[in-house]
């Protein structure tokens, strides 16, 4: 009787995405950015292209993979107030099959990116040698490829059951399922996931090693997921799909999770920093000394404050994380803020003296952006925009914070 | 009776009612009338009740936020002053005003200060703990729920400045909304 009001009102399916050939065509002139700004800078420099590749290619692996992680996470935890929007993330990683593509280029210029792959060179070096039974192309490609196709697999397997559900069949096998399934996954992203910031990130200056590396990427990836997921919903909302489903409680709930890993990446990243500071050790602190010296300084700094302090203290307050305008707005911020973070993270060890930001790199990363969205649209075009059978479906869309 | 032989002030008019739902209806009409001091009483917490009772958002985050703050000044100026000016040594070759090595017991000193103001605060503005007051029927903490208008005369002694206030129209405003049962609560126990 307690929620005979809450049965009585029908949830309507918004359906599909409806075709629009604006968004097709700016994705697709993105793509075209992209692709023109990769050969101009390489043109200019080789390694400046790849970098700008290797920057965008983790930038939206993190994204889509972290989104993984969360849908992961709400079927694990089986959570209620997510439904109406579980399924935007289940979109994002429809762009996991192209991370195969953009790891493939990285294969290419893996020789112009990372030291270690200049074998005699690094067979001179006492301390890259040690790390050659690890650091080598066969080994890299083959875990990396491993790691992504088990992605792949187990997207294909949790989101399918998800999209399966909207068929009307029965509910409880998908749910067991995908439960024992995401469990598995999880095992299976904290290896693959902190193996892929290694391999692709760390060892971009061979001498230096973090065990807090991995969650330190993860962190920053996670926190930008989160802003591209309100930027979605919220424009999804905006344009109608979401208008019924969606409510201020829902927007505050991505808001607080966005919150929380903002704080997760500062604790993360200052953890790693105060540890090599007070240790002192000569092979971990030739990665910060490079990064606050040759023109670093002010970018280490803005970064801390611009991907800290600001989305904290924009987020702190309630009635901003119940606002539209300031979750979309500081989500945008942040998106902005992962590109720096990324940035500082590989180019000190491509350039010496101080950072180089040409259009070209932004281009690059509009271009990934693009296919992202293609991606992403196309998936929404083909499958419902919220998981219609969800059971906890008609409980959320009435979600209702104290 | 009491030694005075004062009759004990009525505290005010109960109403019980048997679910949540016709509770949190009953409680948003009380809300728009014209009694304006009333509670509920709930064995569990009920979602929505708070809009229906018409209450203002709970001050304790700004309790937290304030006494966090204070928890990082306090943290850092007490370092700073430890370290770098009542005993100054050097170790580990850092420099006497070493923010890095300082940031962790800032953190955790934020976070003492928030926890335990936060714990304080809900205690001060629940006006707890209430060890004067007793429960006036134990079904509120069972199976029933409770919307208990507040007699506005209860606390004032000078009659003059007594405002009208009637139990019997209170008592039958409770019943035109649903309550199955009505009682008048007073001071030192209850009696129907």
């Amino acid at each position: 009787m307690g929620n005979a009001h809450v049965m009585d009102q029908k949830i309507e399916n918004p359906g599909v995405l409806k075709g629009s050939g604006t968004l097709t065509a700016i994705f697709g002139a993105m793509v075209l950015i992209g692709v023109v700004s990769f050969f101009v800078l390489f043109g200019s420099n080789a390694s400046h292209a790849w970098s700008a590749l290797l920057r965008a290619h983790f930038y939206f692996l993190g994204v889509s993979i972290c989104a993984m992680f969360f849908v992961v996470i709400q079927w694990v935890t089986t959570s209620m107030w997510s439904a109406p929007v579980r399924r935007i993330a289940e979109a994002f990683t429809a762009y996991l099959p192209f991370v195969l593509v953009s790891t493939v280029l990285v294969f290419v210029g893996a020789h112009s990116l990372f030291e270690w792959t200049h074998v005699d060179h690094a067979k001179a070096d006492p301390v890259i040698a040690g790390k050659l039974g690890y650091l080598n192309m066969n080994f890299f490609v083959i875990r990396t490829l491993i790691a992504v196709f088990g992605w792949i697999l187990f997207a294909r397997k949790i989101v399918g059951g998800s999209l399966r559900s909207d068929t009307g069949v029965t509910y409880q096998p998908i749910f067991e399922g995908n439960r024992k399934f995401g469990v598995a996954f999880l095992a299976f992203f904290a290896i693959t996931f902190s193996m892929a910031a290694f391999d692709q990130l760390m060892s971009l200056d061979p001498h230096f090693f973090s065990t807090m590396f991995g969650v330190y990427t993860f962190a920053g990836s996670y926190q930008t997921f989160f802003a591209f997921f309100a930027i979605v919903v919220i424009m999804m909302k905006r344009a109608g799909y979401l208008g019924k489903l969606v409510n201020e409680n829902h927007i505050h709930d991505i808001a607080k999770l966005m919150f929380a890993f903002t704080v997760f990446w500062a604790y993360t990243g200052f953890s790693q920093y105060m540890l090599i500071w007070y240790a002192n050790l000569p092979e971990e602190t030739g990665y910060f000394l490079l990064r606050f010296n040759q023109g670093w300084e002010p970018w280490t700094i803005s970064l801390f404050v611009g991907k800290f302090f600001m989305p904290f203290f924009l987020l702190l307050p309630r009635g901003n994380k119940r606002s539209e305008e300031v979750v979309f707005l500081t989500a945008c911020w942040i998106v902005a803020m992962e590109y720096f973070d990324l940035n500082w993270m590989i180019q000190p060890q491509i350039f010496e003296n101080g950072p180089k930001i040409h259009w070209g790199d932004v281009g690059v990363w509009l271009g990934f952006l693009g296919v992202f969205g293609i991606l992403v649209s196309r998936f929404l075009k083909k499958n419902n925009v919220v998981a219609i059978k969800d059971p906890y479906l008609p409980d959320s869309v009435f979600h209702h914070h104290i | 009776m009491h030694k005075e032989n004062k009759v004990p002030a009525l505290s005010g008019v109960v109403g019980f009612f048997d679910d949540p739902q016709s509770l949190t209806e009953a409680a948003a009409k009380v809300r728009d009338s014209s009694y304006k001091q009333f509670d509920c009483f709930t064995p569990y917490a009920v979602h929505g009740l708070e809009h229906a009772q018409g209450l203002p958002r709970s001050k304790v985050p700004y309790v937290t936020g304030i006494f966090a703050f204070t928890g990082t000044a306090t943290a850092f100026a007490w370092q700073y002053a430890a370290s770098a000016t009542w005993w100054p040594h050097i170790i580990g070759g850092k420099p006497m005003n070493s923010l890095p090595a300082f940031v962790p017991i800032i953190f955790e000193l934020s976070v003492l200060f928030g926890g335990i103001a936060t714990f304080l605060g809900m205690l001060a503005f629940n006006r707890l703990p209430n060890l004067s007051k007793r429960s006036f029927d134990p079904s509120i903490t069972n199976n029933r729920f409770a919307i208990m208008i507040d007699n506005p005369n209860a606390e004032i002694e000078d009659e003059e400045e007594h405002v009208a206030f009637s139990p019997e129209q209170a008592e039958q405003f409770l019943k035109s909304l649903g309550a199955k049962d009505v009682r008048k609560v007073y001071n030192e126990g209850w009696f129907s």
